[in-house]
């Protein structure tokens, strides 16, 4: 299990995360939402150990992140992490050297899925092709946990779409997926849990089987939990009226 | 390391091309000298001296395109970190690579490369030397090698210009200076790659280039000045590889 405790982050006078305290737990595919700003990134890094909280710990099965079991939490950025001068060939050769459980399998079959070239540099793919490719990457290396943070910022709907369901087949029971995003009307259907942050804050989390028991769009529950005005655009309109 | 391993074929590659350039130009130069010695005598009846030994090596300017390489050498472990290591956000990667050492096998696989190819190529120069002697020996007359060639070759100091050291232990900040030399070149990614935490990266730099000023322009006689600068400047780099916040 993969656990956050009252996780606290400050960039200078801003609070990026207020004790957050979340689990996950193998087999979960969790939707991280909210909006620009709302500690995703942060928190998917903190996670990472990529930045160190103020105060709080994260721990996986009990320890600490560190380097005797920090593969085994994958990260598909829209930063990217792979290496531009090298192909997709050499990235295989170079994941396998690196991560004992690099899944080769799933590393060819995405490649072909996607339809990637194999011996150009990845510099030179285009936006979506280097989403893709970070996407792979992060879903061969044989970890447990896998985080992407906007990974398909770029891509076209059709693209996107059929990735989805390749992904819910593809994912192993043991494996839990944590995707920060803004497109929920597209991963509504998808993922099992949402977890909602805001202004650095955990204003939600909710499997998407409770939802259905109260019978409850996750579009309707992100509303009440964000305190959303509907009332706001007919206010601004009015007060605009020629 | 693939691309360090590309490099080294690179390298050998390179060394291979200079050697055969230097042997051949030598072997030119000696035949050249040869028969202008034999149509001298051909046509005065006397013997001509053959230049010096360390004449001709410094005519072939042997030991100029050693020390660009040796520049080149030094420089490129700096882009092949940033390329793998650091290079855009690839740090993501690297950052989660298993085993406590293994970010650490990648530094010392960048300065490894350098030292390792100044050594080789100290290795290499003196190989030459041998050959370009005795290249010297079997094509120029034996009547027209000055006495005492090989003293004189001594006194021109060119083993020193290989090797500038005259005992042992001056190895010592030789080796130090080279990993000096290495690590700037990585110290300057690392400020590139994290500006707002470069201050201690700035203070690297400025130590190393004060141990090999100092050493090189002998305004501390020291033995230890290179090796301590040295050391202070490699335990920088590694502090920031594994402590400093570079995200």
């Amino acid at each position: 299990m993969l656990k956050c405790e009252n996780i606290y982050k400050k960039y200078g006078s801003v609070v990026a995360l207020d004790d957050v305290s979340l689990e996950f737990r193998p087999g979960e595919i969790v939707g991280l939402l909210g909006e620009n700003g709302a500690g995703k990134t942060t928190l998917m890094k903190t996670i990472l150990s990529y930045i160190r909280p103020n105060k709080g710990r994260v721990t996986l099965d009990g320890e600490k992140i560190g380097p005797n079991n920090i593969d085994r939490i994958a990260f598909a950025t829209s930063e990217h992490s792979f290496f531009g001068g090298l192909d997709a060939l050499e990235h295989k050769a170079f994941y396998h050297m690196q991560f004992e459980r690099f899944n080769e399998k799933r590393f060819d079959s995405l490649l072909e899925f996607f339809e990637l070239p194999k011996k150009t540099k990845i510099k030179n793919f285009s936006t979506g092709q280097k989403n893709q490719f970070e996407v792979i990457l992060a879903l061969s290396q044989g970890a447990d946990y896998i985080l992407m943070d906007e990974p398909f910022a770029g891509n076209d709907i059709f693209n996107r779409e059929d990735f989805y369901k390749v992904l819910l087949g593809i994912l192993d029971d043991n494996e839990c997926l944590i995707l920060s995003t803004h497109l929920i009307e597209e991963i509504k259907n998808f993922i099992s849990r949402a977890v909602l942050l805001h202004k650095g804050q955990l204003i939600g989390d909710v499997t998407t089987l409770e939802l259905d028991d109260k019978n409850i769009d996750l579009m309707e529950y992100m509303r009440k939990q964000y305190s959303y005005r509907s009332d706001r655009v007919i206010e601004t309109l009015m007060k605009n009226e020629k | 390391m693939g691309k360090i391993k590309k490099l080294e074929q690179v390298k050998y590659k390179v060394f291979l091309v200079l050697i055969i350039f230097q042997v051949t130009i030598s072997l030119l130069s000696f035949l050249a000298i040869k028969s202008e010695i034999h149509s001298q005598k051909e046509k005065f009846g006397t013997v001509m001296t053959a230049p010096s030994l360390a004449d001709i090596i410094n005519y072939l300017r042997l030991f100029n395109i050693f020390y660009i390489i040796i520049g080149l050498l030094t420089i490129l472990p700096g882009i092949f970190l940033y390329q793998y290591f650091l290079g855009s956000k690839s740090i993501y990667t690297m950052l989660r690579l298993p085993g406590k050492y293994s970010r650490l096998k990648f530094y010392i696989g960048q300065v490894r490369f350098s030292i390792k190819g100044i050594l080789e190529l100290w290795f290499i120069q003196l190989l030459l030397l041998f050959v370009v002697y005795l290249l010297y020996i079997l094509i120029i007359q034996r009547e027209s090698i000055i006495e005492n060639h090989w003293y004189r070759f001594w006194e021109a100091n060119y083993i020193s210009m290989i090797y500038p050291f005259t005992r042992l232990w001056d190895f010592i900040p030789l080796v130090f200076m080279e990993v000096l030399l290495a690590n700037i070149s990585i110290l300057l990614v690392l400020i590139e790659r994290s500006r707002k935490r470069s201050i201690l990266a700035v203070i690297g730099i400025i130590l190393s280039v004060a141990g090999i000023y100092s050493y090189s322009t002998g305004l501390l006689h020291s033995l230890w000045i290179v090796p301590v600068t040295g050391i202070l400047s490699v335990a920088i780099s590694v502090f920031y590889i594994y402590k400093v916040e570079i995200v």
